[in-house]
């Protein structure tokens, strides 16, 4: 949502796509590289992560490099949090995200159904 | 010496200051657990990370002391660090019937959650893990928050109406917080840390709806985002 709204003031036509799907070019400056870096910190890939730094820290900088570490650390420890306490999305954000939330999957995640109930059995 | 004295890039004053006092506070008693039990949890949560390949081992972290948690304590503590979107009502309900405490189950969650936190910003600078303090002798309080009710989270939470409640209006700060800072406040030390890091590290929480405004003047907001999204993304978190 944070994503939609901050490029839409900037007039930047964004391909939210691009967040769960890292071949589609999201359309924000140095985004791919982000996604990119984003998806290495998280993951298994120690080579990856080091060639994604090198990229990000050659195109964006060593600052956005050091800003992006603190990011995806908070974003690790509040995805935790929120995953393992069951916490429902607030009914506000809840409304804003429902037109793009079932076009990027998240409404498959299991934490989905926190907030949105479980699945009903067909 | 710097906490980050070994990075090779600068890291500015407010996130040292912050991870100093997260590393600190894990050590330190909490509201259920000891000292001893909080750095067990979190030297678990690193080399379950280590044995998943998420995170690089290291010198600086001591190998964990199995027998002082529980099996149970260490498949929450597994599960949280390594494979958070697994984790449904099912998983929960079974961690308390397998003996833990709901008021256990949230401090733990913290203390993962935290030190997973420290531990992904130094991989993403290629540094090591830092080392956690050794633990304080202090006793735990153990006292439920009298004004924690059910607010449709799995655990109870304080709410933000902390017209009567001191404690609440202590952890909140006197404003309203979301559901995401107020999920651990069972136990109110692990809640006041989330806040305090989420102002110091996403940004303050009265900048939240202005979407031009970066906490890091190396990244747009929309840049920022980007990773918040990516990575929850990949953690499958809804929320």
């Amino acid at each position: 949502m944070a994503l939609r709204e901050s490029a839409k003031i900037k007039n930047l036509p964004i391909q939210l796509k691009g967040i769960v799907n890292p071949d589609i070019d999201i359309g924000i400056p140095g985004g791919t590289t982000l996604v990119k870096f984003a998806s290495a910190i998280v993951g298994m890939d120690l080579p990856e992560l080091t060639r994604a730094r090198g990229i990000l820290v050659n195109s964006l900088g060593i600052d956005a490099l050091v800003a992006s570490s603190v990011i995806a650390g908070n974003f690790s420890r509040n995805d935790r949090i929120a995953d393992a306490t069951g916490i429902p999305l607030e009914a506000e954000f809840l409304e804003q995200s429902s037109n793009f939330r079932a076009e990027l999957g998240f409404n498959d995640f299991l934490s989905a159904r926190n907030s949105l109930g479980a699945p009903s059995n067909p | 010496m710097s906490l980050y004295a070994d990075s090779p890039y600068p890291i500015n004053e407010e996130i040292v200051a912050l991870h100093n006092q997260e590393l600190q506070s894990i050590a330190e008693t909490g509201t259920w657990l000891t000292g001893e039990e909080r750095t067990a949890i979190a030297q678990h949560a690193r080399f379950a990370r280590i044995k998943a390949k998420l995170q690089e081992a290291s010198e600086s972290v001591n190998a964990p002391d199995s027998d002082s948690l529980s099996s149970a304590l260490r498949h929450l503590i597994s599960k949280v660090a390594i494979a958070p979107k697994s984790i449904d009502l099912d998983f929960f309900r079974k961690s308390l019937a397998s003996g833990i405490s709901d008021e256990e189950y949230v401090e733990t969650i913290g203390i993962v959650s935290r030190v997973v936190n420290l531990d992904i910003f130094s991989r993403g600078l290629g540094i090591p893990m830092r080392t956690l303090p050794k633990p304080n002798g202090g006793k735990p309080q153990q006292s439920r928050p009298a004004s924690a009710i059910d607010e449709g989270a799995w655990v109870a939470t304080i709410p933000n109406d902390t017209r009567n409640d001191p404690l609440g209006r202590q952890m909140y700060g006197g404003g309203p917080q979301p559901f995401i800072y107020r999920a651990l406040s069972l136990a109110p030390k692990e809640a006041k840390r989330v806040i305090l890091g989420g102002n110091a590290q996403y940004l303050p929480l009265d900048k939240f709806m202005d979407f031009t405004y970066s906490h890091h003047p190396a990244l747009t907001r929309s840049q920022l985002e980007i990773v918040a999204g990516r990575v929850s993304v990949l953690n499958q978190c809804f929320y």
